[in-house]
């Protein structure tokens, strides 16, 4: 038996909390979100024709892991160097919070990410960083102009009656 | 008949997954072992009754039923070799 083309390709991998989470699935005409759980899978499609724009909103939600990563820095460094029998592992543990503050300051400037259409305004939760937002909207924005495109081309003007139809639709 | 059923699954806003769910219920009980003597009978019967339904639009394969049934056989066969060999002796 032939194998059926995949309808879907991801879009932006998934994302979640406990229990629940997102991902992002590109089709030729539309995106479609996919909320999951271990029993259901919910669907929320949204039409390329129907986009009217994103919102990107800066959120503080990197800040939590940078400050957590600089706490643990600043604490384990200070114990390290007070010394200790212990100093080598309270180093380890300093060096890796200082990676994660440092990965947190340079990289994961995270943000909340809207699509707005004619008839709902809907969070993408799993588009959570600049960086991804950038790469979405690089590979959204050329399909989303050529579905709108497509539809605001005017329909073709109806062509005069030929002879023969315009004698069959003449009133008697 | 066909395409018009495979229209009305494409269109679905939610659907239950049953080869996550017998999938999850297959290994968690790992966690917990002697779960697994419930659980498992469990996960060949969801697998079963959800084999033909519709399954994932983004995931179509039948790959994590088919994991969850070996997984599930392996643990029943773990059962009944556990009950022959007390039985046995």
């Amino acid at each position: 038996m032939a194998r059926q083309p995949k309808l879907y390709q991801k879009l932006v991998r998934r994302r979640g909390g406990v229990g629940t989470y997102h991902s992002l699935w590109l089709a030729s005409d539309h995106v479609l979100m996919v909320e999951a759980n271990m029993m259901t899978e919910r669907y929320q499609r949204v039409w390329f024709r129907d986009v009217q724009g994103f919102f990107v909103q800066p959120s503080m939600q990197s800040r939590w892991v940078t400050g957590i990563g600089l706490l643990f820095f600043v604490v384990f460094g200070g114990l390290a160097l007070a010394g200790g029998p212990v100093s080598v592992a309270l180093w380890g543990v300093a060096g890796l919070s200082g990676l994660v503050a440092l990965y947190g300051f340079i990289f994961a400037r995270t943000c909340r990410f809207h699509v707005l259409t004619a008839v709902q305004k809907t969070q993408w939760p799993n588009v959570a960083r600049r960086r991804q937002v950038a790469k979405l909207l690089a590979r959204l924005e050329p399909l989303i102009r050529d579905a709108q495109k497509a539809d605001t081309v005017p329909p073709p003007m109806p062509q005069a009656a030929t002879e023969t139809e315009s004698a069959v639709s003449a009133p008697i | 008949m066909s395409s018009g059923r495979k229209k009305v699954v494409q269109k679905a806003d939610e659907i239950v997954v049953y080869d996550s769910m017998a999938l999850a219920l297959a290994l968690l009980p790992l966690l917990v072992w002697p779960f697994s003597f419930v659980t498992a009978p469990a996960v060949l019967v969801l697998a079963i009754y959800g084999w033909k339904k519709p399954r994932s639009l983004v995931r179509r394969g039948t790959g994590r039923l088919i994991a969850a049934i070996i997984i599930a056989s392996l643990q029943i066969g773990g059962w009944i070799a556990m009950g022959l060999s007390l039985w046995i002796g």
